[in-house]
């Protein structure tokens, strides 16, 4: 008799679990290193206006949606249609693998032509900078460092992400390394105070919020996520060179979604899609939004890091290697 | 004629089983071994020794396996002496509160250790852990009582959660053991140490080196308290840097291959560590252990009674309560970082991963589905193991044995890394990134279990019960349904659970084969916390343990009822 129930259970659990794997309908699949809060506002922003598509998302950090699309693309199809990855410069390895559809998007018209893609394969879905989070109970703001520079004199915790894990990270540290006044040097002398590593943007925004750092260098959306919570950190540009990331969307070639991958870039980059995206603390991509709070693009323009993206591209396994001997 | 003609189906009924056993075992666990084996050595097909060595001589490989020999060793010494302490004290002497204190030795057991080191975690991190606040707050310093963020943190919290191992086999050894032994010697005048030493270690060792064993194994091929603890300080051991290899490569095949190697390196440490107990242990075997069950002498701890007492309590108190308490509290916190009181608490995060995360709530459909699919698919495979080998005279039923027992002593990140191998299109078939790929791996790695607990029934069945009914005119197969089948039925149902809660909270082998929808609950549990929402982590692993109580409940009374039954 037991039997016969445990048998009974286990049909009906693999009934309802291929039902939905059955059902045929429209569909789009967006990957994204994005916060799963972010993603899920999007979701449901679109599926309203959408309600006969069926969308889904994969959010993970940069390096783990890497190695899905790599295991994918080697087991011969990559199920995503639209692809949102923090580091820009991973577009331009699948650019030049022919893996993105060019697409001009009515909805980045306006957007200024340093956030697009000049054959329009990828185009910034949002804008990520990244600079000091610091415990406030810890630290009066006056303690707090305000530039590169400075936090390498600081005597205090210090942490950062590791820049395998995380696409932001690893485009800050190319620009450190990449710029005259800072370079490797300048990392060593990070390790030497005693900078730790975490694993995740959040993780290390997060432990700086329950005092297990002092000051963390940390990402601008996740800052602020928190401090609406009421964590007890805050977020400090530096001075001296601001880590701008132009988080790129871009379409994968050859889905059999192509329509409804395009309404979703469309939504994405739309006032509306942008605006749930501010809700959520990130910074917008089109000129007619800006969200309280946050330096304009054009103001941080001045006091960028700057990275050459091809340089990065060229040699991002030697600089995550050399960055393990380092730190690791 | 007749007679004859029966006893050759029933020849072919057996060999059909165990053909059926042997090419599920082949195909879910000698297979994925032996691709492992393959992709190390060759490349495409020719013999290629240069990716083993290396693999093998990478410093901060060979860092990573001094780490997990050290751990290891140390978490098997230390967890060994916790529990043959734990067992003595309770199996053996006058203490108060036994009942209670048994059950809640028990229930490090069900902990999932890798819940354990992010509770730990939230209290003794050297700076924000809440333990370590308050010391520095209390002592006005800025060094940390603790830092959990390093080998003896990792060694610490494996021994909280692995010492049940030998408390359990020493409790039973100790119940089942002759007590004339003891008291012939206390006549003969020895004192109360000498007949510890002499009389009753001697006796359990037998039971201690089979615990001191599996937390040999478990520790050597664990990946949650590592991964979760050591990170932070670049410490890694053999099965992180494997997850680290397959991650940092972005899944190349490269990548996979170096995986591959270093898993070989990693069963090699199990084999050589299980050659050496079993060498060491050997020395002095005494089986005088009986079946029947006596009252033993207790001996009466006197004045040492309430002070060993309260060690008791604290070490459960610091094992079981502060985990529990500290996993539920900050589950409840707005914001990671606030202080613990109840102005700072919300059931939002409880309310998120159950009603509004797509991942969390991914996670718990698919580790319901994975452990209820892979429970009653390895019981069904387990019990039929477990009949071929109990009860049918076949030529290479030992193999079947050793195929089946195997994947107890694999890590379950090697058996990861093979299914990989194999099932990601090698063999014309794609499993890789569906829950499906997860569920292979489960039943081969958890047939075992439903193995043994299959078997230990069935060889109480015996042969004259099924011949009876052969004789009244049964077929092979009404007499293996009518008669075996119903009397083991409650040894299967155990089996059933000895697999779904494991599986349920199962973290090492799906770490490396999940999918964008095929999460399970630790994977969910383990991203969520490394990318930093602590809080929400800490949510879903509450609702995990309080699945996990459920179902020792279950199995309580399950395992009950079999009692009453037979």
């Amino acid at each position: 008799m037991k039997k016969r129930v445990f048998s009974l259970l286990a049909v009906l659990v693999l009934v309802a679990l291929m039902v939905p794997a059955f059902a045929s309908a429209k569909e789009v699949m967006l990957y994204s290193s994005m916060k799963d809060s972010q993603l899920s506002a999007l979701k449901d922003a679109f599926i309203a206006k959408y309600p006969d598509i069926r969308m889904d998302y994969y959010t993970a950090g940069t390096g783990s949606v890497m190695t899905k699309l790599a295991t994918e693309q080697q087991a011969g199809g990559i199920r995503a249609d639209v692809i949102w990855v923090g580091d820009p410069t991973n577009y331009i390895s699948f650019k030049e693998q022919g893996l993105l559809y060019a697409y001009e998007s009515p909805e980045a018209a306006t957007m200024p032509a340093n956030f697009k893609d000049p054959d329009n394969c990828y185009v910034a879905g949002r804008v990520i900078m990244l600079g000091f989070v610091y415990n406030t109970s810890a630290l009066s703001a006056n303690d707090v460092p305000k530039t590169w520079k400075e936090l390498a004199e600081f005597k205090g915790y210090t942490a950062m992400t590791d820049p395998t894990f995380s696409g932001t990270t690893l485009y800050t540290v190319a620009g450190l390394v990449q710029h005259p006044d800072f370079g490797w040097d300048f990392l060593q002398k990070l390790k030497n105070k005693g900078m730790l590593l975490e694993r995740g943007s959040s993780a290390v925004v997060t432990k700086v919020g329950s005092g297990e750092y002092d000051v963390s260098v940390g990402v601008d959306y996740i800052a602020r996520t928190m401090i609406a919570q009421g964590s007890p950190i805050a977020f400090a540009y530096p001075q001296d060179g601001i880590p701008i990331i132009l988080s790129p969307i871009a379409i994968v070639k050859n889905t059999a979604n192509i329509e409804e991958a395009k309404l979703l870039f469309d939504f994405i980059l739309s006032l509306e899609g942008q605006g749930i995206l501010m809700k959520e603390y990130s910074a917008p991509v089109r000129p007619e939004l800006s969200l309280e709070g946050a330096l304009s693009v054009e103001e941080a323009a001045k006091k960028i890091l700057p990275v050459d993206d091809n340089r990065l591209v060229a040699e991002k396994d030697e600089l995550l290697k050399k960055f393990d001997s380092i730190f690791k | 004629m007749k007679m004859f003609g029966r006893r050759e189906g029933k020849l072919d009924l057996n060999q059909i089983l165990m053909l059926i056993c042997l090419t599920i075992l082949i195909i879910t666990v000698a297979m994925p071994m032996i691709m492992i084996v393959y992709n190390t050595f060759f490349y495409g097909f020719t013999f290629d020794w240069s990716m083993f060595t290396n693999v093998v001589m990478d410093p901060s490989n060979v860092d990573a396996m001094w780490n997990t020999i050290v751990i290891a060793f140390w978490v098997t010494v230390v967890g060994t002496i916790v529990g043959v302490f734990y067992a003595w004290l309770i199996g053996r002497t006058n203490i108060p509160l036994k009942g209670l204190m048994k059950t809640l030795f028990v229930i490090p057991y069900m902990f999932p250790p890798f819940i354990g080191a992010m509770a730990w975690g939230l209290l003794l991190s050297p700076r924000s852990g809440y333990i370590n606040k308050l010391w520095m707050l209390m002592m006005g310093t800025r060094e940390p009582l603790m830092n959990i963020n390093s080998i003896a943190g990792i060694v610490f919290v494996e021994v909280c959660y692995y010492f049940p191992f030998v408390f359990l086999q020493v409790v039973s050894a100790l119940e089942r053991m002759d007590p004339t032994l003891e008291e012939s010697a206390r006549i003969s005048g020895a004192n109360q140490l000498y007949v510890i030493r002499k009389i009753t270690l001697p006796l359990v060792v037998p039971a201690v080196a089979a615990g001191a064993m599996l937390i040999l194994i478990s520790s050597l091929s664990h990946f949650g308290v590592p991964a979760m603890l050591g990170f932070s300080r670049g410490i890694f051991t053999l099965p992180t840097k494997i997850y680290e290899l397959i991650n940092r490569s972005a899944g190349s095949f490269e990548g996979i291959r170096q995986g591959a190697a270093l898993s070989i390196l990693l069963v090699v440490v199990v084999v050589i560590a299980l050659w050496l107990q079993r060498k060491i242990l050997k020395a002095g075997h005494y089986d005088i252990i009986r079946g029947k069950s006596m009252r033993p002498m207790l001996i009466n701890l006197r004045t040492s009674k309430f002070p060993l007492l309260g060690v008791c309590l604290a070490s459960l108190f610091v094992i079981v309560i502060l985990p529990l308490y500290i996993i539920f509290a900050v589950g409840g916190l707005k914001a990671y970082g606030l202080p613990l009181n109840l102005a700072n608490m919300t059931l939002d995060n409880y309310y998120h991963v159950l009603f509004s995360s797509r991942m969390a709530q991914d996670a718990i459909k698919n580790s319901f589905f994975l452990a209820i699919s892979s429970a009653i698919i390895a019981m069904f495979v387990g019990t039929m193991i477990a009949y071929v080998v109990v009860k049918v005279k076949v030529k290479g039923k030992s193999l079947l044995e050793i195929l089946a027992l195997l994947p107890y002593s694999v890590p379950g990140i090697v058996l990861a890394i093979g299914v990989i191998l194999m099932w990601s299109g090698t063999f014309y078939l794609n499993l890789y990134n569906t829950i499906w790929i997860i569920l292979i791996a489960y039943i081969a790695r958890y047939v075992a279990f439903a193995m043994k607990s299959s078997s230990a029934s069935l060889e109480q069945v015996h042969y004259s019960l099924e011949e009876a009914a052969r004789s009244c005119g049964a077929t092979h197969l009404e007499s293996l349904r009518d008669i075996t089948i119903a009397l083991i039925r409650p040894g299967m149902i155990a089996g059933f659970f000895l697999i779904f809660l494991p599986a349920m909270r199962e973290l090492t082998t799906s770490i490396l084969l999940y999918g964008p929808f095929s999460r399970t609950l630790g994977v969910a549990i383990y991203a969520i916390n490394a990318e930093g929402n602590i809080t929400q982590s800490a949510a879903l692993s509450g609702i995990a343990i309080l699945i996990i109580m459920l179902g020792n409940l279950a199995l309580r009374f399950v395992t009950k009822d079999r009692r009453s039954v037979s």
